[in-house]
């Protein structure tokens, strides 16, 4: 599993870096997914923001990070009308790997019934590649790249 | 008085650099670029080499030694555009380039008369030809240069990134020499610089010291020549054309351990495929052809067979293959590497016509289709139904070129 993102804080807007406490961070933010609050950022109409990254807390959405692409394909997601985003991250960490993410991951957006936005990491089966390099079993989806 | 003048073109850490051209994110981050199967490390940039990370060094090892260092996955297609446009630049400054490997290079700039300034104006053209390659391709290169290969090599790897070294005297050469370890020359292996060690040469200036004589009984007539020309006697020559090889082989790892004949035989295929084009475009044809299965378990099984007469067809091979693989493959047997030679080569245009030979009209032209349609949209766009067997390797589209498919360069 996908278990850390890095990201260019420069993509970020000043004041979202100051709401979730990183505008002290090096250039890049490594996110990982046991931060106190996890963030990641996502393209929505051509602007960077950074939204909460899965959930853990809210009982009514799904507690995890990620969704499985076989389930958002089977419908299993349709219930929360989800939106398919791009988050802008440079490398992803899996297993003790950081691979390089080079055009981004293919994520999706829901909101809970407050509208409050989560994204969840569309998450396939793993290539030959990918297991032999990481030995995880389940890789993020990449934008326009092959790994 | 005039003296040779050879250059030794070597990119630093080429396949990160190359990467980095690409994506500007990973200049200045420790990163590794992985091989083939994604196991082991192939090239890392200075970052990651400061941490104890070596070439050929397994991924698990690598994480552990640099566990903030980005992997990414290689991709020869890319590495050898870059190239292909370095080159493109060193030919500006010869008539006389070696495309030694994807990232070193050879140039002979011919007989120079010797002049007080030499050396300085050496200097301020490699430079120049650093700065050049830096802003036009983006790929920071080191420059050896002196009267021989060898001295070039040796010298281009000093200094290393933007490395440039002039030598072009000889009383600088006999201060240097001593410095220089025996094992950083081209040609001294390992196990050759320790038989060196025990006869107490141990630098550039011991092995001169030696004698030709001696060298000559220990390493035979390679060491004699090298001997000459670490004292700046020329005489191994800068080759701008490849010599005719003496075979050609295609294969590797079949992606794991599998018994499934049809996995294997598509795998074959594959690796028919990719050598038969590589013949088409050199102008080579064939008669023999050994084929390769690797057990798992370990050892191989391995059969040669020769057709009647030379040929390039690629029906006349697969026939062949399916031969040789019916004899080897066992049912219940476990293999995980396939390789195919061509051996007992000759030039196909150097053909004596015969009246009774017929030309395979229908070869001829599936031979152009294929080349055609390779050029435009890339190898196995156009592939044979076996190879249907074995989708994993064609879902990844950075697997169907390699290095071996960068064709032109004298070394692996």
């Amino acid at each position: 599993m996908c278990t850390a993102l890095l990201f260019e804080k420069h993509i970020c807007l000043e004041h979202e870096l100051l709401t979730h406490d990183l505008q002290a961070s090096q250039e890049k933010i490594i996110m990982r997914l046991n931060h106190r609050y996890p963030v990641i950022p996502i393209i929505i109409n051509g602007i960077v923001q950074l939204v909460q990254w899965g959930n853990r807390t809210n009982q009514t959405m799904p507690k995890t990070a990620y969704c499985r692409l076989e389930s958002i394909q089977a419908g299993k997601w349709q219930w929360l009308r989800p939106q398919k985003v791009e988050i802008a991250v440079c490398a992803g960490f899996s297993k003790g790997v950081w691979f390089q993410v080079r055009h981004g991951l293919w994520g999706i957006l829901v909101y809970d019934s407050k509208n409050i936005p989560y994204c969840y990491l569309l998450m396939r089966p793993s290539t030959h590649y990918y297991t032999i390099m990481t030995g995880a079993h389940r890789m993020p989806l990449l934008i326009n790249q092959e790994l | 008085m005039k003296i040779r003048v050879i250059g030794h073109i070597d990119a630093d850490c080429f396949y990160v650099s190359c990467e980095r051209i690409r994506d500007k994110r990973l200049i200045g981050v420790p990163t590794g670029v992985l091989g083939n199967q994604g196991a082991c490390v192939i090239a890392r940039s200075y970052e990651m080499k400061a941490r104890g990370v070596t070439v050929g060094m397994p991924i698990w090892k690598a994480k552990k030694l640099c566990p903030d260092g980005i992997y990414i996955k290689r991709d020869f297609r890319w590495y050898g555009v870059i190239s292909e446009r370095m080159r493109a630049i060193f030919s500006e400054f010869s008539d006389v380039v070696e495309f030694y490997s994807i990232d070193e290079s050879f140039i002979d700039f011919g007989w120079k008369t010797v002049y007080p300034k030499l050396i300085t104006d050496w200097q301020q053209s490699i430079d120049a030809i650093q700065k050049r390659i830096l802003d036009e391709v983006g790929v920071p290169v080191s420059i050896g240069i002196s009267f021989t290969r060898t001295l070039a090599k040796l010298f281009s790897d000093f200094n290393k990134p933007l490395g440039a070294t002039v030598i072009l005297d000889h009383e600088s050469l006999q201060k240097i020499l001593p410095q220089v370890p025996i094992e950083e020359t081209s040609g001294i292996g390992r196990r050759l610089s320790k038989r060196l060690h025990a006869l107490n040469i141990h630098s550039c200036a011991d092995y001169i010291a030696a004698g030709r004589e001696k060298i000559k009984r220990f390493l035979h007539k390679p060491g004699e020549e090298l001997w000459y020309e670490l004292q700046g006697k020329s005489i191994f020559q800068i080759r701008s054309t490849t010599p005719f090889p003496k075979s050609i082989s295609r294969g590797g790892s079949i992606w794991g351990d599998h018994s499934d004949t049809n996995y294997i035989w598509g795998f074959l295929v594959r690796n028919l495929e990719r050598l038969m084009p590589a013949m088409w475009r050199g102008g080579i044809e064939a008669r023999c052809m050994t084929l390769v299965l690797c057990l798992s378990a370990g050892g191989h099984a391995a059969l040669t067979r020769a057709l009647d007469d030379y040929s390039a067809d690629f029906s006349e091979y697969i026939a062949l293959m399916k031969e040789c693989f019916q004899l080897l493959h066992q049912e219940n047997e476990h293999y995980c590497r396939v390789h195919l030679y061509m051996t007992d080569l000759r030039p196909e245009s150097g053909k004596q016509l015969s009246l009774f030979s017929q030309k395979n009209h229908k070869e001829l032209l599936l031979r152009t289709v294929r080349l055609s349609t390779q050029a435009h949209c890339g190898n196995f766009s156009l592939r044979s139904g076996a190879t249907l067997f074995t989708p994993v390797v064609f879902k990844d589209a950075t697997s169907n070129f390699e290095i071996t498919d960068i064709e032109g360069k004298m070394c692996f």
